[in-house]
């Protein structure tokens, strides 16, 4: 278990007790008894941090007023933010370190820093864009609409109908509040998510090291370095949750005394120390709500408890956790599930457990390492956030080995750390599985990021402590921007966008095939199951029409050819976003989707049914008849 | 959360709060927050302090985390057994609320033998656990530790205030929570 600074003074080498006895205010970083000259500064400076996140926030949201997200380029969001915005987040950053390396860091006031960065940084979007983001949020909120227009659920429809706890519970919520507008609620969804996710995250940190301020600098941490964009509305975030829930029951209550330890930590640990008391029954409690959580995940999301397992079981092999049966217990679990519910998901699609959802088109999608081509700002935004990934295991490993030379037992946060790094090993889920995976190690990177800087070095002094962790955050915080929104000239809708589709659903009778170019539009909100949806460059049967010359007649005519082959009528949308995504992402050249939406207009065979300044829909002769 | 005596009124308010503006209506807005925290915070709410871990982020955390799965089995048992109904939903969760309301109110026998249970035995326990405890900060953690280590164990309470910075009142405080 880490402690800090080390346990058991007992058996410390006798220089490092006569250091500690020469120099008392190391001790006393955050104890209770300080002069009175430090009481009556307390609340001076509280009152003054009190200010800078006001102000911060203040400034944040008026220097927004004015961004508008069409002049985006590659970078993403960055590109159109204003210097002032930039001045907030620093304001807010420095008021932050300084807080944090005060005498005794107030927690509450660590916490309102915490939460004004969630909201300021995770609401970006939805305080600049007049949608929501990522067209997989629209088909969300689409799964969880079939849910509460039929009251129940069909497998065959596709994986999400597989793993439905999430959609169901949130169609029960929704249903039961009176059916409010899911779209409002999907687009602050992300803040929403991290700010739940901060108790579990304080919890575990809090076990895992008794130092506040590496509590707070780890949770700060976590916040910039949770670019993956996973906090959506949806079963991954919904699971990821119940995955830091899970893993702070196990390290907080289910811990076992020490039966193996590495040799540095043996030196140090005097048998039967490890003694917090627990009743039996609570405990049993305890192991209950950790298996009841975790049965909650399996039928909610594919991935979360291939996550869970890994780290529960490395503790327990490692004789960190008490509780034995739990992995065996949770692997049953996840057996039953596969193989009596899921069973018709699994059927189609054998070994490829997770194929079907959430790779193309998925928010950041094309993520850390593959797919680095396209347009060059693009390309420098891939790179980014391979370097911040990087950067930040890098930085968490070192934490590890500098800490574990001065002989502090982290053995169960370096479990948890290396746990989920089994993942990729276990699920096949398509080329986002180290998205994935950097996502459930970062609590515990962000950890080892805040052990390395405030853990190695109790007795630094306030202002270089200051000075070391504001440098790290602003460090982060520019590529945490653009890694995170780096994509967003693709993933954000415009009204007019939302107009075009809203005028398809309007229109195209039930059972008609809807048809873009890309994956990047806000549809599939509502009447999942009622239409076929299809993308050209998801479909290779249809690569004739990707390789003919843009706006060429030979493309219309094998568009025209692949449209008329659906049954049921086929309607085709064409929007900035997914010209966007074609370009970004180097599927197509730039403009080609400019010259086929010219040519679709003169051709003969295709009729413009609606058009606005974003978005184009088609509908292929014979023409449907509307529904009106 | 555990020990006050608010805070099962709260949640038993909060259900029947719930069911009333399900089952009679209410202007949305008022009809989905209430609907969100009701399913957020209560169900777990009322079963959480049952444990009696003294702890309020764990109680907090605990308490979401349980809210949201019992949400989630509610709601997966109505769909898979054909009887999808969410306001009926909504008064299984608040009979659920209620029932731990009433067990909140009237602490059972699991709950006294735990706050017993839970109190850190002072000769044994390391600066990290002493530390955890609410009225000791790491520093004074180390210095009990480190008086143990200089002067053996202590023999009662009062021993503690031979621990530099440790007075009277702080021992008072801590009663109940460490023993000798």
């Amino acid at each position: 278990m880490i402690s800090d600074p080390p346990t058991l003074p007992a058996v410390l080498p006798p220089e490092q007790l006569r250091r500690e006895a020469a120099a008392p205010h190391h001790l006393d970083w955050v104890g209770t008894d300080f002069p009175s000259r430090l009481v009556a500064r307390g609340p001076a400076r509280s009152c003054a941090a009190a200010v800078a996140i006001a102000v911060s926030v203040a400034v944040w949201l008026a220097s927004l007023s004015a961004v508008d997200p069409r002049r985006m380029n590659g970078l993403g969001l960055v590109s159109v933010l204003p210097p002032a915005s930039f001045a907030a987040l620093a304001l807010l950053a420095a008021s932050f370190c300084a807080t944090l390396h005060r005498r005794s860091p107030p927690q509450m006031l660590l916490l309102a820093h915490v939460v004004a960065l969630v909201v300021m940084v995770y609401g970006l979007p939805a305080l600049v864009e007049p949608e929501p983001r990522f067209a997989v949020t629209w088909r969300h909120v689409g799964v969880i609409d079939t849910i509460l227009q039929t009251g129940h659920v069909d497998p065959r429809i596709d994986a999400y109908f597989n793993w439905p706890g999430f959609f169901i519970v949130a169609a029960f919520v929704t249903a039961a509040g009176g059916t409010p507008d899911l779209l409002t609620v999907a687009a602050w969804a992300p803040v929403a998510v991290v700010l739940i996710c901060i108790a579990p995250l304080v919890l575990l940190m809090r076990t895992l090291s008794s130092n506040r301020r590496v509590v707070w600098l780890g949770i700060w941490v976590f916040c910039l370095g949770n670019w993956v964009g996973q906090d959506y509305l949806s079963p991954q975030a919904f699971g990821f949750f119940f995955y830091l829930v899970v893993l702070a029951i196990a390290v907080t209550w289910l811990r076992a005394t020490p039966a193996w330890s590495p040799p540095w930590v043996r030196m140090w640990v005097v048998p039967g120390s490890a003694c917090r008391v627990w009743g039996s029954p609570q405990r049993a409690a305890l192991v209950a709500v950790a298996l009841l959580l975790f049965a909650v995940t399996v039928p909610s999301h594919q991935l979360t408890p291939f996550a869970i397992l890994p780290g529960v079981a490395a503790l327990v092999l490692a004789k960190r956790c008490m509780a034995r049966g739990l992995p065996v217990a949770m692997a049953v679990m996840i057996g039953t599930w596969l193989s009596y519910m899921a069973v018709a998901y699994l059927a189609g699609h054998g070994a490829g457990l997770a194929s079907g959802v959430g790779d193309v088109g998925t928010s950041v999608g094309e993520g850390v390492a593959d797919r680095v081509r396209g347009d060059p700002d693009h390309m420098l935004v891939a790179r980014v956030r391979l370097g911040l990934t990087v950067a930040l295991w890098a930085l968490a490993v070192a934490g590890f080995v500098r800490r574990a030379r001065r002989g502090h037992d982290d053995v169960d946060a370096a479990l948890l750390l290396g746990g989920p790094m089994a993942l990729p090993l276990v699920q096949p889920y398509g080329g986002e599985i180290a998205l994935r995976t950097y996502l459930f190690t970062l609590p515990f990177a962000a950890l080892f990021v805040a052990l390395l800087i405030e853990g190695a070095a109790p007795a630094m002094r306030a202002w270089v402590g200051t000075a070391i962790t504001l440098a790290l955050t602003l460090a982060l915080l520019g590529p945490f921007i653009l890694a995170r929104y780096g994509n967003e000239r693709m993933d954000w809708f415009s009204r007019e966008e939302v107009a075009a589709v809203d005028y398809v659903y309007r229109a195209a009778p039930k059972g008609s095939t809807l048809v873009a170019w890309a994956p990047s539009l806000p549809w599939k909100s509502r009447d999942y199951a009622l239409h076929r949806y299809r993308t050209v460059v998801e479909n290779p049967e249809w690569s004739e029409v990707r390789r003919s010359t843009p706006g060429s007649r030979a493309q219309v005519t094998a568009l025209e050819r692949f449209l008329r082959s659906e049954e049921g009528g086929a309607w085709f949308v064409l929007t900035r976003s997914q010209k966007a995504q074609a370009e970004l992402t180097g599927m197509e050249q730039r403009g080609s989707l400019d010259r086929l939406e010219a040519a679709l207009r003169a051709a003969p065979a295709f009729r413009l049914r609606y058009a606005n300044r974003d978005a184009s829909v088609f509908s292929v002769r014979p023409w449907p008849e509307p529904r009106r | 959360m555990s020990g006050g005596r608010t805070w099962p009124v709260v949640v038993a308010a909060s259900a029947v709060l719930a069911v009333v503006v399900v089952l009679l209506g209410a202007w949305q807005p008022v009809r989905a927050g209430v609907v969100a925290w009701f399913a957020l915070a209560i169900p777990g709410g009322a079963l959480i302090p049952l444990l009696g871990l003294r702890d309020g982020v764990a109680e907090v955390t605990l308490a979401i985390a349980l809210s949201l799965a019992i949400d989630v089995v509610v709601a997966c048992t109505m769909l898979y057994s054909g009887v999808w109904s969410p306001p009926a939903g909504v008064v299984v969760l608040a009979i659920v609320a209620l029932a731990g309301a009433g067990l909140q109110a009237r602490p059972n026998a699991l709950a006294v033998r735990n706050r017993r249970a839970t109190r850190l035995d002072l000769n044994a326990a390391s600066a990290e656990q002493l530390g955890a405890v609410r009225g000791v900060g790491p520093a004074t953690a180390q210095r009990i530790v480190a008086w143990r280590a200089a002067h053996g164990s202590f023999r009662s309470m009062e021993d503690l205030a031979r621990v530099p910075g440790v007075g009277p009142k702080r021992i008072a405080a801590l009663r109940g929570r460490v023993q000798p």
